[in-house]
């Protein structure tokens, strides 16, 4: 009876150490917290040179410290939309888990999205697209834009005349927001406020010589690209006009220095590229899977602030 | 609780102070294994804590190392970039009369030299004219130098070199677009105009990649890291700079920049810090070092820890059980056969075994063993001698009166010529004696007890003249099996003596012997005088009765059946005064052979 009792005790005693030393010296009960790498891509379709560099080092950043394995695609080198699609066919085929999208038209994001698998992550980045692999969204606030665009042309030293919100023929979803309520807004402040459209360099060219008569015009656009053809035009203008905007790249930077443009409002884009990835390797973890909308600070940068620290920090960030 | 009182009656029975008594082999163990497991905590928590200080210590050094490199590539870099400056004032600018010569080819060759760590180098005017530039860019018209802070710090501190805060670079147009942080070192010159010296601005823009390529590259464990502040404790290097500029995030621990410099402290729970202090600048690099990496408190250390723990206790606890059991085993052995002889085996062998002092004890009591056994079978010899000779002595007590007697009447019988009868006697005495002696045994058949009694009555009646009849009736059958001899003639005796005395020829003696069940029964009956019941309890309880009430050939045969045949059997008396006595003898019915192999025929 004792021996019976003794040799369970024994047996006990084995099977526990045999337990125990599977369970700390092999991986065969518990795994060794090895640090997940992720295979994730950064899309965009941004035709723009350097629009996306503050975006970009914010991703790689994050990628360095969350240890992904990050491909950053400029999908903008490809003109047909089967090209793009291949392209991010390959890179799913390469074993991509994740993907962050930022595209200039809406329409491209859109099919992006139908040709991703639901189970693939997505965030999108300044993009108003819907899909059902879609798990965040991050990006500038429109209401804050729209405020401080509003603030800057309020403070203009002279007296304010029509407000000209210039917009490309086919534009993105998010600029006709912003420019949907920035017309609310400056209504409501009793300015007058005109839409048009432009789709070419060269009406815009026209557009500045037929409104340089007109004194005390502003010129808005929402559009990054718009604002740079109106700066451009501005800065060789004979009779320059405030130009206010949203976005920021060197050649926007060049126009502000000059005073080409008066101001522009610019988020924080390596903020937003870091969160991006930070929340793309959280949603991979299985961690915090609910969509969710991120917002980053916008600043209005102008001639007189962008070499102050706090608007520096956004338009150079530290790299 | 149960585990503590158990331990606590260990203990006393360990320490003899009552208690539960505990068996050796236990008392063994548990005290083994108790000293294992103690010893063993004691040294393991001893080597896991030294481990771990000597553990922490060399994560320290290589922590501090690490920072102290950090600081010497750092001072070597600012030493070298104050060099290159001195280089040109000392070397270019104050040799050189700007209004004859120019000082580019000097600035060009010391750029080139550079050019991994220094974006620019300009010379200005006390006015802000731009004199030099290396490599050639275009001054922005709508960048004051008047702006810059560093311009306001070189100008307070003329006689040293200044450094400024990162910054990115906004005095001269770019190329591509793209934008560069840059750390401004700049410092007061002498500029000669032909007879005139007038002061202006030397400043080298040092690459701010410079810095972070060095810093980023002081590899840190794990969450350690480092951060460069400048004197006012404004970071100049941060690896998360950008989100801690943008408030994204914070470093908490920015005021550890006033610390005292080279020395490990404490930061919260689990952080230490290092301070250093760059030489001239006043930079200070603050190395934060996370105590988590350094602890091996894991959850798989600590189940290394245990099945380490565990298994050494088993193999100490089976050790000590082995050793428990070989130790205490011999003792066992003792102990069982120990209880064997108490039991009163005294043939169970011990074995005499295990260490010395057990091995001796076995020993002894071995001999002791010996010793009792032969004790006892002297006693049980002695006690067979005894009863044997008390057995002697009974029988003896018969003979002397009766041999005189008969040998008397005899004499009568020869001296009255009664020559037949005499013949007759002295036949019946000789067959009567040859019975009595029977070559010393005290077995006889059946049938020589009842051929002795009848001689004897035959002798007796010749002796007291008819005085009395007898009849023997014996049952067929029984002639053979065994009796102890002399049991009638006594009985009969005292008949004849006692209850006879004073019957006149019509005294009567019935001699009877028949089998009843498994018992021979014996019968003597006579129809003398009798006995009170006081006389036959005495008789039976072995009490003398007074001499002329007869009763010691009775107590003769009682004591002689108990002696040989136990308390199962023996005699019975029934008698009635005035009216005659009846004895009863109750033996078993054995064979002589048997009788024999009991070695009562040497009784």
């Amino acid at each position: 009876m004792k021996d019976k009792r003794m040799r369970k005790i024994i047996l006990v005693d084995i099977l526990l150490l045999v337990l125990l030393f599977f369970a700390s010296s092999t991986d065969l009960l518990i795994k060794e917290q090895k640090v997940a790498v992720h295979k994730i891509a950064v899309v965009v379709d941004m035709p723009v040179k350097g629009q996306m560099d503050n975006f970009r080092s914010g991703t790689m950043k994050a990628s360095a410290e969350y240890h992904t394995d990050m491909n950053f695609i400029n999908l903008s080198s490809w003109d047909d939309m089967k090209d793009k699609q291949a392209v991010l066919q390959k890179e799913l085929d390469n074993g991509c888990k994740g993907m962050i999208i930022h595209c200039e038209e809406e329409q491209v994001a859109q099919a992006i999205l139908h040709s991703i698998p639901s189970d693939i992550p997505v965030l999108l980045y300044n993009e108003e697209a819907e899909g059902s692999c879609v798990r965040g969204r991050i990006g500038s606030d429109p209401e804050e834009e729209s405020r401080l665009l509003m603030e800057a042309i309020l403070q203009e030293e002279h007296d304010v005349g029509t407000i000209l919100l210039a917009e490309p023929t086919s534009c993105a979803e998010r600029v006709l927001i912003l420019h949907d309520r920035l017309q609310e807004q400056l209504e409501a402040e009793g300015l007058l406020v005109r839409r048009i459209k432009v789709d070419s360099f060269e009406k815009v060219q026209a557009l500045i010589k037929s409104v340089s008569a007109l004194s005390d015009n502003i010129f808005v656009s929402g559009d990054v690209s718009v604002l740079q053809m109106l700066g451009e035009e501005n800065a060789v203008s004979s009779n320059p006009r405030s130009v206010y905007g949203v976005g920021f790249h060197a050649d926007i930077r060049s126009l502000i220095e000059a005073g080409a443009i008066s101001g522009t409002v610019v988020h924080r884009a390596y903020e937003a590229g870091y969160f991006s990835v930070e929340k793309m390797v959280e949603i991979l973890n299985g961690k915090n899977s609910a969509e969710k909308k991120m917002t980053v600070e916008s600043v209005i940068v102008t001639q007189k602030n962008m070499y102050f620290p706090e608007i520096e920090s956004v338009i150079f960030p530290y790299v | 609780m149960r585990l503590l009182d158990e331990l606590k009656r260990i203990w006393r029975a360990w320490t003899g102070f009552g208690g539960r008594r505990y068996d050796l082999r236990r008392v063994i163990w548990v005290s083994f294994t108790a000293t294992a497991v103690v010893t063993t905590l004691i040294m393991g928590l001893s080597v896991y804590g030294r481990y771990m200080t000597q553990t922490q210590e060399t994560i320290r050094e290589d922590n501090q190392t690490l920072l102290t490199q950090a600081n010497y590539q750092f001072t070597s870099f600012l030493r070298n970039m104050m060099k290159v400056s001195d280089s040109l004032y000392y070397s270019v600018i104050k040799e050189t009369d700007l209004e004859k010569s120019s000082v580019s080819d000097a600035f060009r060759l010391l750029y080139d030299t550079n050019k991994d760590t220094i974006e620019r180098i300009a010379l200005f005017s006390e006015s802000g004219e731009l004199l030099e530039v290396s490599p050639a860019a275009k001054r922005k018209e709508n960048i004051s130098l008047f702006s810059q802070n560093w311009y306001w710090k070189t100008i307070l501190e003329e006689e040293n070199i200044t450094f400024g805060m990162p910054e990115v670079e906004r005095l001269f147009e770019g190329s591509g677009g793209e934008y560069t942080r840059v750390i401004p070192m700049s410092r007061v010159v002498q500029l000669n105009r032909g007879d005139k010296t007038e002061k202006g601005i030397l400043l080298i823009q040092l690459k701010q990649s410079s810095i972070v390529d060095i810093l980023s590259n002081i590899l840190m464990n794990g969450n350690s890291y480092l951060y460069l502040t400048n004197e006012n404790g404004e970071l100049i290097y941060h690896p998360r700079q950008e989100l801690i500029e943008s408030g994204y995030l914070q470093e908490k621990k920015i005021h550890l920049y006033k610390s005292e410099d080279n020395r490990f402290s404490k930061v919260g729970e689990d952080e230490e810090y290092f301070v250093k202090t760059i030489g001239y600048t006043g930079w200070k690099i603050v190395g934060v070092v996370k105590n988590e990496e350094i602890s091996l408190n894991s959850f798989k250390s600590g189940l290394l820890a245990a099945f380490l723990l565990l298994f050494f206790l088993s193999v100490m606890v089976l050790i000590n059980m082995h050793l428990s059991k070989r130790l205490s085993a011999p003792m066992q052995r003792l102990e069982e056969a120990v209880n064997k002889i108490e039991a009163g085996d005294l043939d169970t062998r011990i074995e005499p075994s295990g260490f010395y002092e057990v091995w001796h004890l076995g020993r002894a009591i071995s001999d002791m063993q010996d010793t009792l056994k032969q004790l006892m079978e002297d006693i049980v010899t002695e006690h067979e001698a005894k009863r044997r000779s008390e057995l002697m002595v009974l029988q003896n007590q018969i003979n002397p009166h009766f041999l005189y007697n008969t040998l008397d009447v005899i004499v009568w019988m020869i001296e009255n010529e009664k020559r037949e009868e005499a013949v007759e006697a002295v036949t019946a005495l000789a067959r009567f004696f040859r019975i009595s002696l029977s070559n010393g045994k005290t077995i006889i058949s059946v049938a020589d007890e009842v051929e002795h009694v009848r001689n004897y009555l035959m002798i007796q009646k010749k002796r007291f003249k008819n005085r009395f009849t007898y009849a023997l009736d014996v049952e067929d059958g029984l002639e053979e099996y065994g009796t102890i001899k002399l049991i009638l003639q006594p009985i009969v005796e005292n008949c004849i003596y006692h209850a006879m005395e004073f019957m006149d020829g019509d005294g009567e003696i019935l001699v009877a012997a028949r089998k009843e069940g498994e018992v021979i029964l014996f019968m003597v009956k006579d129809n003398g005088c009798g006995m009170t019941e006081d006389i036959v309890d005495r008789i039976m309880a072995g009490e003398k009765v007074s001499k002329g009430k007869g009763g010691v050939g009775l107590q003769n045969v009682r004591e002689r059946l108990y002696l040989v045949f136990g308390e199962a059997y023996g005699m019975t008396i029934l008698s009635e005064p005035d009216e005659g006595t009846e004895v009863s003898i109750r033996i078993p019915i054995v064979s002589m052979e048997e009788l024999a192999e009991r070695g009562l025929d040497r009784a």
